[in-house]
């Protein structure tokens, strides 16, 4: 059973809030996702709800 | 909770019990989405679109709160395609996640599925109470499914504790049906491919939606739902397929200024912080702020700028299976 795609779903929408708050491509927006999981140590998933729920910001 | 609803009710040749009045208007509306389920032949043809059409209909025929439609992708796992709203949407993607709930009981036996409230907890362990506690008395699936072909499956909840009657189960058949045959002559037609093809490109095009939603819900301060029901309407207006107006979206085609900003819908308690106004650029500034670290893109193997996006998906897809706790595979 794929079960990945019910956190995708979660995981490109914070993307493309990211993309709109940096004015970038949806790439670099979904590299700068990876990035922060990579740097915090946290799962991308849990990076994206903070982005989803307005606790995370990248354009500051 | 009420034992009334627990059976299974998948019999078929109930007659249509209840309201009289209300048979006559339900024929149109069911006349009017059949209709609509077998225009898969347009040009312009947008099988989420088309989904999302079945999931709304479906609510207001069959008299459920909710409903969500999922298809196999090329793997044979299920995936979430349209649902009528987001409690509905969550619910599904907790039914995927846990691998149990009649959506995938649908799939898997193709035949339909009902269970009340009781009978669902017997059922679906740790799917059931989930459902209960967003609401959800009844629930019901019925399969995707062209002869002997389960393409996916349509699932209809209720909130009060009446079940759905033969009748009902049987028009939910019929629809879901229908657009199954819809979806397989629309890519037979296009493709001339193996069954899985379209819904593949269905999956992708859904990356791209999902993108845009988020983008419009950051520009314009409003929900990842609102900013759905804003893109909806707008390829609505503008005569345009939903998938091209995401991708138009995500691609900065679109200025934020032709947005109808409709205060009501504005959502000022989710981030107080952001300026209002912020006007939507067509151009994106050169020397992205992502530039300045580009050994950790090539490093995390992400696309480059003008790489398809598919590819995008597919390298979030591998990768975020290795960082997402619960997915269990």
């Amino acid at each position: 059973m794929d079960a990945a795609g019910t956190d995708r779903i979660v995981i490109h929408h914070a993307t493309g809030m990211i993309a709109a708050e940096l004015d970038d491509t949806i790439a670099n927006a979904l590299a700068r996702l990876r990035a922060a999981a990579f740097a915090s140590e946290r799962p991308m998933y849990d990076i994206a709800r903070d982005v989803i729920e307005r606790r995370v910001r990248f354009d500051e | 909770m009420n034992d009334s609803g627990t059976g299974r009710h998948t019999r078929p040749g109930d007659s249509g019990q209840g309201d009289r009045r209300g048979e006559v208007t339900r024929e149109a509306v069911l006349a009017r989405a059949f209709v609509r389920l077998a225009d898969t032949l347009a040009s312009d043809f947008d099988v989420v679109e088309f989904l999302h059409g079945l999931s709304e209909d479906s609510v207001e025929i069959l008299r459920a709160e909710a409903a969500g439609v999922m298809l196999a992708d090329p793997r044979g796992g299920l995936r979430l395609i349209a649902s009528s709203d987001e409690r509905m949407r969550l619910l599904e993607l907790f039914e995927l996640q846990g691998a149990q709930g009649p959506c995938l009981d649908a799939f898997s036996s193709g035949r339909a599925v009902q269970a009340g409230a009781a009978d669902s907890r017997a059922r679906w362990l740790a799917f059931a109470p989930r459902a209960c506690g967003a609401g959800f008395q009844v629930m019901c699936a019925v399969p995707l499914r062209v002869r002997t072909h389960v393409i996916g499956a349509l699932n209809l909840f209720r909130g009060s504790d009446e079940p759905f009657t033969g009748t009902e189960m049987e028009i939910a058949q019929a629809m879901a049906e229908m657009a199954a045959i819809g979806l397989i002559q629309e890519r037979a037609l296009r493709e001339r491919n193996l069954l899985t093809e379209p819904l593949q490109a269905a999956l992708n095009s859904r990356v791209i939606i999902e993108q845009a939603k988020g983008m419009l819900a950051d520009y314009l301060t409003m929900s990842v739902d609102d900013a759905f029901t804003l893109l909806r309407s707008y390829a609505r207006n503008h005569n345009r397929k939903l998938s091209e107006v995401a991708s138009d979206v995500v691609d900065r085609k679109i200025p934020a200024l032709r947005w109808p900003d409709d205060p009501a819908k504005r959502d000022d308690g989710l981030r107080g912080r952001l300026p209002a106004g912020k006007i939507w650029t067509a151009q994106r500034p050169a020397g992205s702020v992502f530039e300045r670290c580009p050994r950790e893109t090539s490093r995390s193997g992400v696309r480059e700028p003008d790489a398809p996006e598919d590819q995008c998906f597919m390298t979030l897809s591998s990768r975020s299976t290795q960082t997402v706790p619960g997915d269990g595979g």
